[in-house]
Order: structure tokens, then sequence, then C-alpha cells
């Protein structure tokens, strides 16, 4: 949350108006008026510098509303940390003022003179080419439902509040506790769909509950071991998104929680002693439950907020009976409403899990770019006057909670205590949030009132967040290369939960290495290169039209490449008749999607196929097949597509039975013969479907499929309508996109059975020659049911598109996930972006999906791609390879190695780098024996600096490790991400490539005294430098060599290919690890350090200019 | 494609192994053993155990 709100508070054309209401919207799409009400703060603006001094003195105090009134606040206040702006506001009704007394504390404590009592409410009028809107939900209000006993009993509480309770700056600082005692409770219990799916409340799903309840679970074991027992009471678990069932199954596996399938009855005081007690009836297990709890957490409902459906009046746009703001076609699109030019996303138009609202929040950019054309962003063209940062380092510290992700593990102020002890840091702090403003105001003060000339943070991951500490530091003028980020959270206190002591140690080694790091550092400048304004957008499936369309109407460039010989993928007919939850007609959709795109003006190419890609964001160079010479393009958006599971023969009579058929097929035969479908040229009179056939199989593809229920709901309605009576083998129903809830009730009042499956369970399709019933066991009625079926329905799910995927994959290095689908950048900052810049994914090659978020996810991937666009310049890494005319001895090694061929070299003349083609992997800094080379950001210097810090303290007890930022640090951030834990004895070294990792660095680290050292990188054919890991492979062969002929054991450096998605695979490594390092003695390491010591070399004028 | 015998040795576990290699491929290299890419390309031909 923090960076996305920085982004858009500093953003030069954004303006946010806080605590202001729109009263008024006139005009047409492309220029609307908009009155806004801004009501007063009482704290200008213009003045406030968020010093806390007014709160200090302020003598009212209340509930605060955004922790649920569980903490305290004043009169006088800042909603909550992050907020922006990071100004006060004063609640009038509280404040004393208002009432009889004149107080004025906050008026005499404010040196700036920022308060303000006389200020009324402002009223102005806005010019908007387009309208989003994005009002997100309140909670349902559960008091309504008496049986769960919430405000009648102070430890039953809701899910929000106990996020407020999880939350570090909340009201008990990440620890879970029992209101009524503040002891930490031993039994908690979590009770899923309160207020929803019917539960007196909201029809609907809320989509998030489920997969919230699961985190909270496994937080709770994390941050309070006390606590002995979790339960979930849950109806269906609603796993839908990309790894959620993995999460799942992460969490039954290490038994965060039990899970119980059921709905309380009733919530009751326990009459014996205290506490709660539940009664429920497990559904499962067949039998009454009366489960005791010490607190009880309702995963509450989302319900549109009550302001919300006032603003939606004043727009003029429709809600639809719950007052979510209702899209134009449910069936296409969720960002469009009723009235041009006006677009909604996130919650505002039902709730969301926050993957899917950050692609919709884009698509509805998307959308609205088309009146904005002509008022692109720009880069500012006013940068800073540049800081003098010359002399000695002086380091400052910035060491960051990060709410409890970091401080509930680490004592960060022991850490900013050691910190200050290092050589050159002048100053060290602590923040709760560096990412949020007043972290990066902390920045700023830091580096004025100290005039520092290096920064390191402590926080998290540097692929997420360094480009926001980056672009803080440039606003001052301190050029952002001069910017350390140490990993203490992803790397550090995710992944050492457990031993916190241990946790502490490394910690202190990474700020050590850190700081040994910034203090080589030295200042870069970007270089400009320039942007081709023009896209290729790869696959002719729904989200390629999307995309295509929504760049091309913007006026860049498109060309849209298809292999096959018509536009559509599985829209096109005869493969889809109607899309739920409107029934509209396919054909429809997509004759109006293809119109589109048409008028658009993008170029599109059918019977057309990429051969190759080379080339970087804003100059890619792709070469179509037949083409005399390669196109350019700035950007490439990957809308390949998915395969549905094709059954294996057999598979529950599939092929064998003519009768048991596909859910495309059953679809092609409705779009055949309409109302009145035949089998083998009969009518049936009854059909089973059976669910999950291809998905949550760990033998297919273990996530769920998303589109399979909601698909097989509208068939079963359909052969319903038909006299077909109809019964579905289900494991848990999905049913969470809009208005497929509303169709599960439908089709269980139409009469359609729903039969539950145990999850092992395969049903059993009976019949000699052809299907005549599915037999299984049926999970709630607890015996084994048999279903009569002329018709057996193989509801198939989605799997990634091959070859497709491996090809683009190979030559576009876009990483792709264990579960074969292309990997986002991250699954809730970046759910578009690849770990390649320019390159974005649209539709389900990156994971399944219905046709609605399928939509979303092209426009927001085109939204995407306009911003990179819409600049003449791209802008590139500075982080090239420089030779030094000096000391190069011309032997040409450095040309060999480049995989670019960036480097020209003939015999006996000093090589060359070609700046615009040097890609920055440092293989050629590290293959010259001379010292010559320097690989700018990553030089010999620095990353020796951080080997000998890392090894200066008890280096006997430490792992080294190499790890390529692409793939291998990434699979550490993905274990971090997972929670998963390994010894805290391993440290990184992060490098752009393995191949920058050279015979010194390792033998150093020996020398040092490290017992092992592991080198990692991409696997072999992911090189994100063409092949430069080819020669890591060639440089560790030599160094096993070097290593055995010293007589060391060369079986202390390792190798290991350890992808971005290969979390798993990086922790498993990682106790290998430190396994041989618990055979390597004393003795050992001793004498390794005398052997490798370096052999002295006579001087050569000029060599060597890092060292 | 020309192809003969080469001996391998895990580095991480110590699993010393024969496998076709054909002459100028380019592929990654997993123990048979215990998966890891630590594989070191022996000089030798391997002496047969047991």
């Amino acid at each position: 949350m923090g960076p996305k709100a920085l982004d858009a508070g500093r953003h030069p054309l954004i303006e946010v108006v806080s605590n202001a209401e729109v009263i008024g919207c006139e005009g047409e799409p492309g220029n609307f008026r908009v009155k806004i009400r801004k009501n007063p703060r009482f704290v200008r603006e213009d003045l406030c510098v968020a010093c806390g001094l007014c709160v200090d003195v302020c003598p009212q105090v209340q509930g605060n509303e955004f922790d649920m009134t569980l903490k305290a606040r004043k009169a006088i206040y800042r909603p909550f940390p992050q907020s922006v702006p990071a100004t006060y506001i004063i609640d009038r009704e509280a404040c004393l003022n208002k009432k009889i007394l004149v107080c004025n504390h906050c008026t005499e404590a404010c040196d700036p003179g920022a308060i303000d009592f006389d200020m009324l409410p402002e009223e102005r009028e806005v010019e908007a080419g387009a309208i989003l809107v994005s009002v997100g939900f309140q909670e349902f209000d559960v008091s309504k439902l008496g049986n769960y006993g919430y405000t009648r009993f102070p430890d039953v509480i809701t899910s929000l509040e106990l996020e407020r309770m999880l939350s570090p700056s909340g009201s008990t600082e990440g620890h879970v506790v029992c209101p009524s005692n503040m002891k930490t409770p031993r039994r908690v219990i979590f009770v899923q769909c309160v207020g929803a799916r019917g539960d007196g409340g909201r029809p609907y799903c809320s989509r998030f509950c489920c997969m919230n309840a699961v985190k909270d679970s496994l937080l709770i074991r994390e941050h309070d071991p006390e606590v002995e027992d979790v339960t979930i009471l849950y109806t269906d678990l609603r796993a839908f998104g990309k790894g959620f069932d993995d999460f799942v199954q992460r969490s039954r596996d290490e038994k965060s929680a039990e899970y119980v399938r059921g709905r309380p009855s009733k919530i009751v005081e326990n009459p014996e002693g205290g506490g709660l007690v539940v009664h429920v009836e497990d559904t499962l297990e067949h039998e009454q439950k009366q489960l005791e709890a010490d607190l009880v957490v309702l995963s509450v409902a989302a319900e549109p907020s009550d302001a919300a459906v006032e603003l939606a009046r004043t727009l003029g746009i429709s809600t639809n009976e719950y007052g979510f703001v209702a899209p134009k076609d449910p069936a296409v699109s969720a960002v469009e409403s009723d009235r041009e030019g006006i677009y909604v996303c996130g919650s505002a138009v039902g709730p969301q899990v926050i993957p899917d609202a950050v692609a919709q929040a884009s698509a509805a950019a998307a959308r609205a770019e088309l009146y904005l054309c002509g008022s692109r962003v720009q880069k500012s063209g006013e940068k800073p006057e540049p800081l003098d940062l010359s002399g000695p380092p002086r380091v400052g510290v910035l060491v960051c909670s990060c709410g409890i992700n970091i401080a509930g593990v680490l004592d960060v102020h022991d850490l900013k205590e050691y910190a200050e002890t290092l050589d050159d840091v002048v100053v060290a702090s602590t923040d709760l949030f560096a990412c949020a403003t007043t972290g990066q105001d902390v920045i700023k003060e830091l580096v004025a009132e100290h005039k520092l000339n290096r920064v390191v943070i402590a926080a998290c991951t540097p692929r997420t967040h360094e480009p926001v500490f980056r672009d803080t530091l440039a606003e001052l003028g301190f050029n952002p290369y001069l910017l350390e980020l140490v990993n203490i959270r992803d790397q550090c206190s995710w992944v050492h939960a457990k031993e916190k002591d241990k946790a502490l140690e490394k910690a202190r080694t990474l700020i050590r290495m850190g700081v040994a790091r910034a203090r080589h550092l030295e200042p870069l400048e970007e270089r400009e290169v320039p942007m081709t304004p023009a896209a290729l957008v790869v696959g002719g499936g729904i989200a390629g039209i999307q995309a295509a369309t929504d760049l091309a109407v913007q006026g860049f460039p498109v060309t849209l490449v298809e292999k096959a010989d018509r536009l559509g993928g599985q829209l096109a007919s005869p493969n889809l008749k109607h899309l739920y939850p409107n029934m509209r007609p396919a054909a429809e959709v997509l004759e109006e999607k293809i119109k589109r795109l048409d008028e658009s003006g993008a170029r599109v190419l059918l019977n057309m196929e990429v051969e190759s890609i080379s080339g970087y964001v804003g100059n890619f160079d792709v070469a179509l097949k037949g083409a005399e010479e390669p196109d350019k393009f700035g950007a490439i958006i990957l809308a390949i597509g998915a395969d549905v599971y094709e059954p294996k023969q057999g598979e529950y009579g599939y092929s064998d039975l003519p009768n048991v058929i596909t859910t495309q097929q059953l679809e092609r035969e409705f779009c055949k013969n309409g109302d009145s479908i035949t089998v083998n040229g009969e009518k049936p009179e009854s059909a089973s479907i059976i669910m999950c056939v291809g998905s949550r199989d760990k033998d297919c593809y273990t996530g769920c499929s998303r589109y399979c229920c909601p698909t097989a709901i509208k068939q079963a309605i359909q052969l319903t309508e038909q006299g077909i009576d109809t019964t579905i083998f289900y494991r848990d129903i999905r049913t969470i996109s809009a208005g497929a809830e509303e169709m599960y009730r439908k089709a269980r009042s139409m009469g359609v059975l729903f039969i539950r499956i145990p999850p092992d369970a395969r049903p059993d399709v009976l019949g000699d020659g052809k299907a005549k019933a599915v037999r299984c066991f049926d999970e709630l009625l607890n015996r084994t049911v048999e279903a009569p079926a002329d018709l057996v329905v193989l509801s198939v799910g989605m799997k990634p598109r091959q070859p497709d995927t491996h090809f683009f994959h190979d030559i576009t290095k876009c990483s792709v996930g264990l579960d074969g689908f292309f990997l986002e950048r991250h699954p809730e900052l970046a759910p578009v972006e690849t770990t390649v810049e320019g390159v974005f994914l649209a539709g389900t090659d990156q994971g399944p999906k219905d046709i609605v978020d399928t939509v979303a996810q092209a426009s927001a991937a085109a939204s995407k791609a306009s911003v990179l666009l819409s600049h003449d310049i791209a802008m590139q890494h500075p982080a090239i390879a420089v030779i030094d005319e000096e000391s190069c001895q011309k032997c040409g090694v450095c040309s060999k190695v480049c995989p670019f061929g960036a480097i020209t070299w003939e015999k006996k003349q000093v090589a060359e780098v070609v700046e615009a083609m040097c890609a920055g992997c440092g293989t050629c800094g590290a293959a010259c024996q001379f010292g010559s080379i320097t690989m700018r950001h990553f030089t010999d210097v620095q990353l020796l600096a951080q080997v000998r810090a890392m090894l200066s303290d008890k280096p006997e007890d430490k792992v080294c490790i190499f790890a390529c930022n692409w793939c291998s640090y990434a699979g550490a951030d993905m274990a971090g991400i997972s929670r998963l834990q390994y010894p805290a004895t391993t440290h990184l070294i992060r490098t752009m490539c393995s191949g920058r990792v050279s015979e010194e660095m390792v033998l150093e680290a020996f020398r040092c005294g490290a017992p092992t050292v592991l080198v990692s990188g991409c696997h072999l054919a992911d090189c994100h430098y063409v092949n430069a890991n080819r020669q890591t492979v060639l440089r560790m062969q030599k160094l096993w060599t070097k290593l055995e002929k010293a007589g060391v054991r060369p079986d202390r450096l390792q190798m290991e290919w350890i992808s971005a998605a290969e979390g798993q695979k990086f922790a498993h490594v990682m106790k290998l690890m430190e396994e041989k390092r618990l055979t390597v003695t004393p003795e050992e390491i001793a004498h390794a350090r005398e052997v490798l010591k370096p052999k002295p070399k006579k001087a050569k004028a000029g060599a060597g200019t890092e060292q | 494609m020309e192809s003969k015998p080469q001996a391998f040795q895990c580095m991480m576990c110590g699993h010393v192994y024969e496998e076709m290699v054909v002459k100028g491929e380019d592929r990654e290299r997993s123990c048979p053993e215990c998966r890891s890419n630590s594989i070191r390309l022996l000089k030798k031909k391997p002496q047969a155990k047991g």
C-alpha cells in the first residue's frame, strides 16, 4: 500500500484532493465538469509539516475509526500512518473549541501556524476527460445478525478488527488478544461467510475472505505461538486465484488451522468458566459440535459504502440491486459504467481480491486514456540541481520496521544502534514504514541534516522497492545510484521468524555488508535511448483484441499477430454460445470487439508467427515469419492464451464412451443445436457434470481454473431448461465472478443437484458401450450416490499453451512459474508486468481466468504499455561495462564471452564497449584477468567489500551465496513471500548475472574464512543475458579444479540454478548448504585461508584499476 | 551427432555417474540422485565400483 499511495501522492500530474466529495457532474466524455466540495480539515495542508506536536497537547481522546475504534486518537490526528497527504485533521465534533471551552492548545503548539478554525468548506470545479470511480467497500453491519453475539460478547470481533490488531501500528501492535482481558487467546475460531452468500445479509460472495482467514491463521501462528488452536469454519473454500490453492495446502501442511465445514447456528458464553462456545454442525463429519473458543473472528461480508451509492447518483451511473456500480456489460467488462467516459474499478463494482483490483484499476485507466490523448504523462523536464556528494563517504542508515513484517521478528532499535558503529556511518534511524510518505520525509531530512552522500535503507527487496527510494532521493538532486537497499524482510525476518536471535545476527551482517558496499558506490547517470512508439500484441484472442484496441485508439501504432486464420480464440464460433451471467451471445460480443479493433487502426496479421525477438525496452527487434527485415517495437504484449485440459483416453470414460464429452464439446453442441441438444442423435434425459477435471490435481494443474464453476452452472441451467435432469459433482463451488452466485442459487432452485465429492475421490462413470450413470461418495449425505447420466460432461480446467509458452519464454526470457504459466513481476504490485522491462501479459497466459478478468487484464497491459510508449525516450540502466584502455592487455577474452556482441576487439587492439548494446551482465568483468573492466554499480571493489564485510565476524558460521538478480535472488524473495523457513546462516550477495561472479570473488570468500560458497543463477535456458551463465559453468569447472589442486575440498563450492518461481527450491538448497557447512572443520577453513592466498604479482602500470 | 561417454560428479552428494554427451551440446545438468546442479565434469572416466 505504501509505495502505491506514495506514487500517487507525488506524481506531478496527480492532485490528491482529500476530505472531499463530488457534488455534481456535468458534461460529456472528454469534457466533464465535476463539482467538488472540499470539507475543512482545519489544518492548512500547505503549512502543516506533520511534526505531531499538536497531537501531544490535545486533551481530547476518542476511538480512531481507522483502527475500528480499538485504539485512541486525539481530536487532532492523522488518520493512519501512511495517509496521503501526511497532513493532520481536526475532528470538530470532538474538539473542545467547538464546545464550551476555548482550548487552542494545538494552535499554540503549531509553530508554522497551520491550524485554522475559520476554515470553511470550499467548492471548486474540475475539468476532466474521464472519471474513474474507485470508492471501495464498507463492512456489513454484523450486529444485525444476533446469533453471532457481536457487540454482546467482547471477544467476538470482525476480520477487519483482527487486521487492526495484527497491524504493528494498530491497537495491539501486531499481537492478537481477547478484548475482554487483553490476554492472548489459546483458541481462535474464524467464522466464514458472515453476512455473505445469503446468511441473513448479502447474497453474493465477498471473494477475499477465505484467503484472508487462511493468511491470518498463518500470521497468528507466526507472531503469537501461544495460540494453540485455530479453526476455520467454512462453506466452500474459495481459493480461486493463482497460487491460492497451494497457499491453503501449505496452511494444511503446517497445521496453521483446522478446517471444519459448517456454519455456526449460534455463539454463546461458555457456562463452564469463561470463553465462548460455537455451536456448529460439521457437515463433513456429520455431527453437531460445540467448539470452545477464547476469540471468535467473524469474516464479514463486504458491501458498498453508503457514500458510493450517493456518488453513483451524483455521477448519473447505475448501481445494481446491491448498491455496487453496475457494469455496462457484466459478461465482458467490469470497468465500464453505463455512462460513457465514467469507469469503475476495485470493490466499487463488487468485492475483489487485490491482484484483480490492481489489474482492474489499470484497465479502467486504459479506457480513460482514450479521452486523455494529448495530455499523456511526460517525464518532467525539471530536474533538481544535483547535490554536491563529493568527499569521503557519509553514510546514513534507515532501518524500516515494515509494520510488523520486520519489527515483529527483528529488534530494529538494536539494528539502528549497530549501524551507528559501522565505518563512515554518520547517522542511523528507524521508521515504521520507510516507503510511506513519512518515511520518505525522514530520508530527505536525514540527507539534508547530516549532509549524507550515501544512503542505506534496511527494508525489503530492491526488486520492488528500489525504484521508490531512488525516486525520493532523485527529488532532492541526490544521485539515486548512491543508495543501497538491504533486504532484511524477504530474506531475513520472513524466513527466519522462528529463530529471532539468529535472524537479528543475520540482519546485522546484511546491514554491515550494505554499508560496506555503499561506501564504494559511485554516482551514475541513466542512459537515454530513443523509444519506438509502437507495440506488438502477440495473440488474437479476446485478450489480444482488447489490448490492441486499447492501445491503437490512443494513436499508437499497433501490430497484432495471430497464427490462426481468424481472430477470437476460444470465443470464436462455434466454441462458445452464451456468456454468463447475462447470457449474451458470444458471437455478438466478439463481432463487436473485432469491429472496434478494425476501427482502431491496428494492423492485424493473421496466419502470422513471430520467429525471434531481440533488443530491449523501447527497441525490440521482432522478426516475423517471411519478413525480410525485423520490425521495431517499443513494447510487447503477450496474449497467447491457454489451452484447455484434454482428458486422457478412458479418464471418466472419455473417448471410450460416446456420451462423455468436455465442457467445450457441450458448448459447441449448444452452438450447433441451440435449445435442443442431442447426443449421438438422441435427446438426453439426464446429465452429470464432473468438476475439476485437470484442475486442483497434482498430476495436472494444482490450482483452480476459475472459469469452470460458473460455466458448469450456466450449462446446467441451460440443460435443465431443456428438460434434462442435471447433477453437478463438485469439490467446492467457486462462483466468484459477478452474478455467478445468483446463477448458483437459480440452478438449485431449478432442481439442479449438487453433490460434494471428497478432494481425493474420483466419480465413477458407469455404463458399457455408453455412460448411463455417475457414482460417487457424497460428503454431505455421507453415503455413495448414483446419478443417471445420458450425458456426462467433464468440466476441464486450463493449462499453459504449449509449445507457445516455451517458445516465447525462450525468446523473451520472461519467467515462467512452476505451474507453467508466465510469471507476473509481483502478484499484487505488478500483476501484468513481467521480469523483462517492456514485456507485458494479457489474459490466460498468466494464469486461468474468465472472460471478464481476461478483458480487464488485457486493458491493464495496454495501459502499462501506453505509459512506456508515451515517452520519447526509454531510460536505460547505467550499469554497463567500461574498459580501462591503459591496463587492457588486448587479449580479446571479454569480446569472446560477451553474449550481446557488445565488445569490439581486433588483434593487438584495445577492446571497446558499444554502450547501446551492453546489457550489463558483467560477464566480461569476471572474465578479464587483468582487472581492466569495471562493471558499473557491481564493481569488483563493491562486491568484494560485501564478501569481506559478511565474513569479517564469525565467518565459520556463514554460508556465502552469490545470487543473480533475475532468478535466484527473486527465488529467495519468493521463499520470503511464501514464508518458507531456512537456516539463518545463509547470506546473499546480489549480482545482475551469475556470470558476473569472478574467480577472485569466490576465492576471496574462502580466504576470508567462508566454510561454503554457492554461486546461483537462472536455469541455463532462462539466462536473462542470452547465455552468460554458460560462462558460470565453465568458471566453476576451473574453480573446482583449482580448489582440488590446492588441497581444498571442492564440494565447499556449489552451483545451483533457481528460478524466480522456485522459492521452495531456494529454501531446500539453503538447507543443503547449511548441512554442507556443518561438515567443514575449522582446520579445513584455516587451510583454505592459507593456501588460497594470492601469489604476489609484478605490478603493471595502471592494472587493476578497481583494486 | 557424435557422442561419447563422459564422467560427472555431483559436488553436493558426491554421486559419480556416466552420461553420453553429444559434442557441442549445451544443456543443464542435474544429479540423477539428488537433483543438484553442482555437476563437475571429470577428466577421467570413473572406475567401476563394487
